[in-house]
C-alpha cells in the first residue's frame, strides 16, 4: 500500500466512523445515558477532526480525497443502550486496525499522526467498556 | 452500501511478523559478516551484534523496546510479590507484556549491549520500588505504563520497517490501555494490604 493509498483508506474509515457515530449518537438518550451520550459526542468530534486533517494531508500531495458514501453498514444491531455502547466499541476496534495499517505504510509526520490516532482509539475502547488487548489494531496476533 | 472500515483480510500473522523477521535476519547476517576472512574462526558475538545494528537500525530499536517491556514485566512481578490480591487485576496486563517480550526477543540479539539511555523513562531515577499500599502501587504501575507507551511511540516513529513500526505502535497502544485501566483499579483496590514479609 502506498502512503497515499494509506491516507485514502484511513479517510474512508473516518467517513464510515462519522456515519456510524452519527447513527449511534442519535439513538442514545441524553437524559437516560448522559455519560454515554457525552462519550459518543466526544468521539464524533475527534473523528470529524481526523477526517478534516486527513483531507488536508491528501490535498497537500495534490490528490483528491475520497468522498463519503451515502450510507454504511452498522457494526451490529444498535437499539438498546448496551448495544449502542458495544457498537461504539466495535467501531473503534475497526478504526484502530485501520490506523495500525497506516502506521505500516507511512513515515514521518503522517506515521506520527497514525501512531497517535491508534493509541487514542485503543484508549477510547476502554471508555466504551472494552478490555485491554495485547496487540490493539493487530487482530492476527 | 460500502461497509465500515475493517482490517484487511489478507493480513496474516506471518505478515505481521515480517518486521521482526527482517530485523532478526539482519542479526543473522551480522553473524555471517562477523566471521574471519578465512571463514574458519567462530563469529565474535558482541562484534557481530554491533555490525547487525549497523546493518539494520531496527535491531537497536528492538533491543530498547525489549528492555522497556522486560522492565514493565519485572515491575508487575514485584508488585504481585507484595500485593497478592492484585493477581486478578494484573493478570491480563502481565500476559500482554509477556507476549511483547516473547515477540521482541526474536528480533533482539541476546548479546547486544543494553541501551545507554533508558528506553523506559522512570518517574524516579531509582529502580522500581513497590509502595506498601495497593492503590499507590497501581498508580505507580500506571505511570510506568504511560512512560512505556511514550517510549514505544518513539520507537515506532523511528523504525525503518513498516511492519515493525506497526507492531511497536500496537505495543504503545497496549501500554496506554494498561495505564488507563490501572487507575480505576487503584481506586477500587480497597484498604491497604499488609505487605507479606
Amino acid at each position: 500500500m502506498t502512503p497515499l493509498e494509506a491516507l485514502q483508506t484511513t479517510l474512508a474509515g473516518e467517513h464510515a466512523a462519522l456515519y456510524v457515530y452519527g447513527v449511534i449518537g442519535g439513538r442514545v438518550s441524553v437524559s437516560a445515558e448522559p455519560a454515554l451520550s457525552k462519550k459518543i459526542a466526544t468521539a464524533y468530534t475527534t473523528h470529524r477532526g481526523r477526517r478534516d486533517q486527513l483531507t488536508s494531508m491528501i490535498r497537500v500531495v495534490d490528490a483528491d480525497p475520497v468522498v463519503a458514501g451515502v450510507s454504511y453498514e452498522l457494526p451490529n444491531p444498535v437499539t438498546t443502550q448496551p448495544q449502542l455502547e458495544r457498537g461504539a466499541l466495535q467501531l473503534e476496534q475497526r478504526c484502530t486496525a485501520v490506523y495500525a495499517d497506516m502506521v505500516a505504510s507511512t513515515s514521518g509526520a503522517n506515521r506520527q499522526w497514525a501512531i497517535n490516532a491508534l493509541t487514542d482509539s485503543a484508549v477510547r475502547q476502554i471508555s466504551f467498556a472494552g478490555s485491554p488487548v495485547p496487540f490493539p489494531g493487530v487482530a492476527e496476533l | 452500501m460500502p461497509p465500515p472500515p475493517s482490517p484487511p483480510v489478507e493480513v496474516t500473522r506471518r505478515a505481521v511478523l515480517t518486521g521482526v523477521s527482517v530485523v532478526a535476519g539482519s542479526v543473522a547476517a551480522g553473524c555471517t559478516i562477523g566471521r574471519d576472512p578465512d571463514g574458519t574462526a567462530a563469529p565474535k558475538p558482541a562484534a557481530t551484534s554491533k555490525r547487525a545494528a549497523q546493518l539494520d537500525p531496527d535491531v537497536g530499536l528492538a533491543v530498547a523496546a525489549l528492555a522497556g517491556e522486560q522492565a514493565a514485566l519485572d515491575a508487575i512481578e514485584a508488585v504481585l510479590a507484595r500485593h497478592r490480591k492484585l493477581r486478578r487485576a494484573l493478570s491480563p496486563i502481565k500476559a500482554a507484556h509477556r507476549a511483547h517480550v516473547s515477540l521482541l526477543a526474536q528480533a533482539a540479539p541476546e548479546d547486544y549491549p543494553a541501551p545507554t539511555t533508558p528506553s523506559l523513562p522512570s518517574t524516579s531515577p531509582d529502580p522500581f520500588r513497590v509502595p506498601p499500599r495497593r492503590e499507590a502501587a497501581l498508580n505507580r504501575l500506571s505511570a510506568l505504563e504511560l512512560a512505556l507507551s511514550t517510549s514505544a511511540k518513539r520507537h515506532s516513529f523511528a523504525a525503518e520497517s513498516g511492519a515493525f513500526a506497526r507492531l511497536l505502535a500496537s505495543m504503545a497502544a497496549a501500554a496506554a490501555q494498561h495505564s488507563v485501566v490501572l487507575v480505576p483499579a487503584a481506586s477500587s483496590s480497597g484498604s491497604p494490604e499488609a505487605a507479606p514479609q
